[in-house]
């Protein structure tokens, strides 16, 4: 579509240009020859001239009716003209160029390089890039800074857990259990009662009218992960109710302890029991 | 032009030649040596850090720690960055509390560029090691293993390797779940060492917690009896275990000597393995309840029947006598057992045969590993009938002649206690799982009748008379058996042992002891069955057991 549009206009000197040159000279035929003797300075345009008319009235005459069959011609001469991308690539860049040297040549670009703006906008630039960088060191250290507290908090967690694990150790609680006056049941120390028909009847009578308390027996906590700091802290001690067995201490499925072997354990043994 | 234009043109020029430089050079640092600056500055700048995936903590049946993994750290040296190797090993040696003369060594191992001058250092260590700023020496994490229980049921919690792997005992057999995966971090700094950014490039992973059966109270329980032992008739080693005999769950596994599994490296050798399933001894006494088990299963003999027992039979090259000396007699089969008769064993084995015998003693689970989920589990030894000799028939009855582990022994008794069931023992509670199913190996009704009898040992008249928890009613079984030294029985090294579950009727804790050649006193009736009184005085109470028509 663009060829034969393009191909007249494209300058002198290209290969469309030459071509159609030629082109004219095998169309003007004697016309151009006739020209030949005036070749000086000034001939250029003369020389021009033969070849550019020469198509001119075949254009005026060129209604459908008249158009002679010799007249047809140009079609191969469109098909030369067709541009190829070696051919628009100095086309784009020379307009480009032509473009750009238009704008430097324009009155905003020459108020603003000429004023004192510029240096205002210049500088706004280079300080917005030089915080722009600033700010994003800033960002990248505090990240870093947290990514660090982080990993300090998970060691101290770390060190904390195993620090509880080991003051939950076995030895070590039995060890304060003992000096606290605790000591594990005899076997024979200790009766068993069975339920008998009427005891959760009785028991339930008992729960309304107050006499029994249920107390409440504190969660045996199974994983030391779980554990937290309130968990592990000494609560308050719960009035009228004894406190609540560890699985070091755990009470069997009795609800009586026979006495204690002796008085430092009478206060341990005689409270509630609770099932481990 | 103007003269202003003139100058102009200069500073142009001036720039432009600037800039052709600049855009030289940048090809030059970008493009021709840009691959060797850019792994210079990354070596420089960019600092890769493995982040050390803790192991799973393992705990008790309870949820009670038994180990647990921490952050801590290895000190490197870049030996040839330490400017004064001498002071600064002095100055490591009083945080790490290692000789100085040894990290010296490590400094002057100028050649490798890196060396490590202690692994597994606390966090409290490092921290003082960092506030040294010594050039050359630098911390990496790691993470370390601890056992807050320190040496409780170290044989069998065992022990992990340097790098966090699992080496001996439930450590290394459950080394895929405990393990955790290491992760990356990449950490950039400047040219003088502050740290600009830091990323994870990928995540540790915590390994997975390990419940065991095991209950950390009656484990120590165990130990302060086996310690006991070991203090009153200094064995060459003592194991106990105490199980569920309807779960087959292992509540305690004890070995003496105790191991610190922090100190491995300093332990004995000999003391690393857990008896409870790598020691294999002659049970002696113990097995005969196996050959009147399979004898009544058979329907050979029954309770009732009568044995003529001379005071020693002979078979072949082979006398078997009783281990202390009476007349001829007539006992039952029941009293066979609770008297623990050599004779009456042998003859009640006799009325077995060779074939049927063999036959019992493997279906019961001797002669090959029980399947406990515990590495290197011994699978005793167990002749062949093809193999027995003339006089053969004469040992294996009475637990002479074939080697069996601790672990093999309780799995047998914990068929008879529980209706007849061998089940594998196992370790690892396992919550979401039934317990296993077993093979049925003899009937209730047997069971019952082993069981019964097992009772006679404990009652008066019986060789165990004084292993009594108050309260409840016993079964049990005592052993002796002479050691073999040198290919022959040793008249002065025994193994005494003891197996016994509670309450006799129905069954739900069973405890065996086995004492590895005390000194002193031998007798599985005077050395082991007080120790299972003591733990199974401690653990019935404890499970909350009620005893026997409580």
């Amino acid at each position: 579509m663009a060829g034969p549009v393009t191909a007249p206009r494209t300058a002198p000197g290209t290969a469309g240009g030459r071509r159609r040159a030629a082109t004219g000279r095998a169309a003007a035929g004697a016309t151009a020859r006739a020209a030949a003797p005036a070749r000086s300075g000034a001939a250029a345009p003369a020389r021009r001239a033969p070849a550019r008319r020469a198509p001119a009235p075949a254009r005026r005459r060129s209604t459908p009716a008249r158009r002679p069959a010799p007249r047809r011609a140009p079609a191969p001469r469109t098909r030369q003209a067709t541009p190829i991308p070696g051919r628009i690539v100095p086309v784009a860049v020379g307009r480009t160029a032509g473009a750009v040297g238009g704008l430097a040549d324009s009155g905003i670009v020459k108020r603003l390089t000429r004023g004192r703006l510029w240096i205002a906008a210049l500088a706004a630039l280079l300080v917005g890039i030089v915080a722009l960088n600033v700010v994003s060191l800033s960002l990248n250290s505090r990240s870093s800074d947290a990514a660090r507290a982080v990993e300090n908090l998970e060691r101290e967690a770390s060190s904390l857990r195993a620090q509880l694990a080991q003051e939950l150790s076995t030895q070590r609680v039995q060890s304060v259990a003992a000096g606290l006056g605790l000591v594990y049941p005899e076997p024979g120390a200790i009766s068993y009662l069975r339920p008998s028909e009427g005891d959760a009847a009785e028991a339930a009578r008992r729960l309304r009218s107050g006499e029994l308390a249920a107390v409440p027996v504190a969660p045996v906590v199974t994983d030391v992960t779980e554990l937290t700091l309130e968990s592990v802290a000494p609560a308050e001690p719960a009035v009228e109710t004894a406190p609540a067995p560890t699985d070091d201490a755990v009470a069997p499925e009795a609800v009586e302890t026979a006495p204690p072997a002796d008085g430092a354990a009478a206060d341990t043994t005689g409270g509630a029991i609770a099932s481990p | 032009m103007t003269r202003i234009d003139r100058r102009l043109g200069l500073l142009f020029s001036v720039f432009v030649l600037l800039l052709v430089v600049v855009l030289a050079r940048s090809v030059w640092v970008q493009g021709v040596k840009g691959g060797t600056l850019s792994a210079d500055a990354q070596s420089q700048q960019v600092e890769n850090v493995v982040i050390p995936g803790h192991r799973g903590a393992i705990l008790d049946r309870k949820g009670k720690p038994l180990a647990v993994s921490e952050d801590a750290v290895s000190v490197f040296a870049t030996p040839y960055q330490v400017a004064d190797p001498a002071a600064a090993s002095r100055k490591l040696a009083r945080i790490l509390d290692l000789p100085p003369d040894q990290i010296l060594a490590s400094l002057a191992e100028g050649g490798s560029g890196f060396a490590y001058i202690a692994r597994k250092v606390d966090l409290a260590a490092a921290e003082k090691i960092q506030g040294l700023d010594i050039e050359g020496i630098g911390v990496l994490p790691d993470s370390r293993r601890l056992y807050p229980q320190g040496s409780l049921a170290g044989q069998v919690i065992g022990t992990v390797g340097i790098d966090n792997q699992g080496l001996t005992g439930l450590e290394a057999a459950h080394d895929d779940v405990l393990g955790g995966e290491d992760g990356e971090r990449e950490v950039v700094r400047d040219a003088t060492g502050e740290e600009l950014d830091r990323t994870t490039v990928e995540g540790a992973e915590l390994g997975e917690e390990l419940r065991l059966t095991l209950d950390a109270s009656l484990q120590a329980h165990t130990e302060e009896v086996l310690k006991e032992i070991g203090r009153t008739y200094e064995p060459d080693g003592a194991t106990a275990m105490a199980i569920d005999p309807r779960t087959s769950e292992v509540l305690a596994m004890a070995n003496w000597p105790a191991v610190d599994p922090a100190d491995f490296d300093e332990a004995d050798p000999d003391d690393l393995g857990n008896m409870a399933t790598g020691f294999t001894f002659e049970p002696g006494s113990t097995f005969k309840a196996f050959t009147v088990a399979g004898a009544l299963e058979e329907r050979i003999v029954n309770p009732g029947t009568v044995f003529d027992l001379p005071p020693t039979i002979t078979l072949f090259d082979r006398t078997i006598g009783e281990a202390h000396d009476r007349g001829h007699i007539s006992l039952p089969v029941s009293d066979i057992l609770a008297q623990s008769s050599n004779v009456g064993s042998v003859k009640v084995g006799l009325e077995l045969g060779a074939e049927r015998f063999d036959e019992w003693v493997r279906r019961f689970g001797f002669g090959s590993p029980t399947g406990i989920d515990f590495p290197g589990e011994e699978q005793g030894i167990v002749i062949p009938p093809e193999d027995y000799s003339g006089s053969t028939m004469g040992n294996l009855p009475i637990g002479q002649g074939l080697a069996v582990t601790a672990v093999q022994m309780v799995t047998g008794y914990a068929a008879i206690a529980n209706g007849g069931v061998l089940r594998p023992p196992h370790l690892v509670l396992d919550d979401d799982s039934e317990p296993p199913a077993g093979e049925r190996v003899i009937s209730r009704k047997t069971s019952g009748q082993v069981s019964e009898m097992l009772e006679g040992v404990l009652a008066p008249g019986g060789t165990a008379e004084e292993a009594a928890v108050p309260g409840y009613t016993l079964a049990g079984k005592t052993g002796t058996a002479q050691k073999v030294v040198d290919g022959t029985y040793s008249d002065s090294e025994y193994v005494a042992s003891f197996v016994g579950y509670a309450p006799a009727e129905d069954p739900r804790l069973l405890v065996s002891v086995v004492v590895d050649n005390p000194k002193g006193d031998y007798y599985g009736g005077t050395v082991a069955a007080p120790a299972f009184s003591e733990i199974a005085g401690f653990a019935l109470p404890y499970l909350g057991i009620p005893p026997d028509g409580g």
